[in-house]
């Protein structure tokens, strides 16, 4: 009987170990992005990685530090086969950039360009852009084709301005890689131009 | 068939704690050239074996900007023994853990002998301490790495169900899932053997206490993974954090059979010896799968399930260290001996072995040199 009365209670204390680890870890935010939930591949810091002054950044040529300080959530900054030549492509549904903004800016173009081997007739990846202060827009990015958003910048934006995207249809990233590739893949950021003298309904 | 005693305990203790001591004579002949023994055997794993051993798991890895992070990858049981012999002995990590893994190297070898035994295996001991010292990959069992300790643990579980004694089974198992995550694998053995003997001894009444007498041998089983999560939780907040890490080694999800078949279309040897490669990496991966299932075949359920669990299960996110897993496993090393063993002792002794020692002896340069092929 002691044994038995033994062996369950190593039983129940294990299997409340296993289910406290499981389900309900006592990590912050950043820990579960990065190590559980893989939504980021940046261990962010706040003080790493140097703002660029171009008027373009283009991902591709970003420090994995500032990469992870502009592109922290939802966004590859290594591909299976090493970093992206051109821009950065989505890993999640919902994604976040910060686009550090200059006195003057008024207006951001990204430059995407779509992935939705999956979306329904005419072939397009459905966004939906947030900016705190603006209103959300909704747009269609060509599958395989790219389209270029111009975003106003909202009155009183901060200097890093939060945008987020949720991306409608990703699918696997065969067309950037390996089709082992698990990654829900919908979107690649090209490139960020940035303008003092421009907004969004001049060219 | 006749089943000769082996000889006795301190004339096998001596003879595999002589020609352990004779390999590491000659590592060293080999390493002069590269820093002395000990510097040459600490390569990879030995750096985060010693450093958790020594200043613990909240040290600083200086990887990145990862912090002490990474350091939970690696399973306590070892760094806890390597720390305290080099309290004990006031010896460096690298010194203390290299005394450690040879003390079990030479545990290893009794316990195999005796196992073989229990096999069916009449060949001489010395011929299968021979074996295990000159089968290249088996340099891991002298480093300062867990092989030692985990083929230890493992094969004493073993032995331990068929000496029909499960409690001893089930405290190695528990041991070996504190050293390596492969330990788990352990427990559903013991749990089949529990369950297996409920039935055979079903006619003895005093169910509860044979319930008691196979149960607590399986709740033994996985308590050195458990505390070691219960650890990492009450620490870090994740409990599975040595699971997590593995992002930082590249490991990726694609399940054995398609890593296997990336293996066998890769046809990279010419890579061979300075970078990993699949293609040799797939060969020991299917080596080790062909003796599992020869231990099938057999009937030996529970090799056939560690041996090809142990393969398959880090197979599946990648073929990284495959050669090292495979050549170290003890149901690996006991079932090829037990086939090697069908031949005349003359040629396994005169030509097999020579053969594999001369094999052994580029691979080990190769590691002195920390060569990926081999880690």
């Amino acid at each position: 009987m002691g044994r038995l009365l033994l062996a369950l209670l190593l039983a129940t204390a294990q299997a409340a170990i296993l289910g406290l680890a499981l389900f309900a870890p006592r990590v912050g935010a950043t820990h579960r992005a990065y190590y559980i939930d893989h939504t980021t591949q940046c261990w962010l810091r706040d003080d790493q990685g140097a703002v660029p002054d171009t008027d373009v950044i283009r991902p591709s040529a970003l420090d994995p530090d500032t990469f992870c300080r502009l592109l922290p959530v939802g966004w590859a900054l290594e591909e299976p086969f090493g970093r992206a030549s051109r821009g950065a492509w989505s890993s999640r549904t919902g994604t976040e950039l910060h686009l550090p903004l200059r006195p003057g800016d008024r207006a951001v173009r990204m430059v995407l360009r779509g992935y939705a081997p999956d979306a329904p007739a005419p072939q397009a990846q459905s966004v939906l852009v947030s900016i705190p202060g603006a209103a959300r827009i909704a747009t269609q990015v060509p599958h395989r084709g790219e389209s270029t958003l111009c975003l106003p910048v909202p009155p009183g934006a901060r200097e890093m301005l939060p945008i987020t995207i949720a991306i409608a249809h990703p699918g696997r990233p065969s067309l950037v890689g390996d089709a082992h590739d698990p990654r829900a893949t919908g979107l690649e950021l090209v490139e960020i131009r940035r303008g003092r003298d421009t907004d969004c309904r001049g060219g | 068939m006749t089943n000769p005693a082996l000889p006795s305990p301190r004339l096998l203790l001596a003879g595999a704690t002589v020609l352990v001591l004779l390999r590491l004579v000659t590592f060293a002949a080999l390493a002069w050239d590269h820093g002395g023994l000990v510097t040459a055997m600490c390569q990879f794993d030995c750096f985060w074996y010693t450093r958790v051993g020594t200043e613990g798991y909240l040290s600083e890895t200086h990887w990145a900007n990862l912090g002490s992070a990474p350091n939970w990858a690696f399973f306590p049981l070892y760094p806890l023994l390597l720390g305290g012999l080099a309290g004990l002995i006031g010896a460096s990590g690298q010194v203390a853990g290299m005394v450690l893994s040879n003390m079990f190297l030479v545990g290893l070898l009794l316990a195999g002998a005796r196992y073989l035994r229990e096999r069916g295996v009449t060949a001489s001991p010395f011929l299968w301490f021979g074996f295990v010292l000159a089968l290249p990959h088996t340099l891991f069992f002298s480093a300062v790495y867990t092989e030692a300790l985990f083929a230890l643990l493992s094969l004493g579980c073993l032995l331990a169900l068929r000496l029909k004694l499960p409690l001893v089974a089930g405290i190695c198992a528990a041991l070996a899932s504190a050293t390596r995550p492969q330990g788990i694998l352990l427990a559903p053995i013991v749990a089949a053997y529990g369950l297996w003997a409920l039935y055979v001894r079903r006619a003895e009444g005093d169910f509860v206490r044979r319930l008691g007498e196979a149960a607590l041998p399986v709740a033994l089983a996985p308590l050195g993974l458990c505390l070691y999560v219960a650890a990492q939780y009450w620490i870090t907040g994740d409990g599975l954090m040595f699971n997590h890490v593995q992002i930082h080694w590249r490991r990726e999800w694609l399940g054995p059979l398609e890593w296997l078949r990336i293996g066998l279309m890769s046809w990279d040897w010419h890579r061979l010896p300075k970078e990993p490669t699949h293609s040799y990496e797939t060969a020991w991966a299917l080596a080790g799968l062909g003796i599992a299932l020869w231990c099938a075949w057999s009937r030996r359920w529970a090799e056939a399930f560690f041996l090809a669990a142990s393969i398959l299960l880090p197979a599946a996110s990648g073929l990284d260290s495959l050669p090292r897993y495979v050549a170290t496993n003890p149901v690996f090393l006991v079932a090829t001996f037990s086939l090697l063993a069908r031949l005349p002792a003359r040629v396994l002794g005169f030509v097999v072995l020579p053969v594999l020692a001369l094999a052994h002896v580029p691979l080990l340069l190769a590691w002195y040199r920390a060569w990926g092929a081999v880690f």
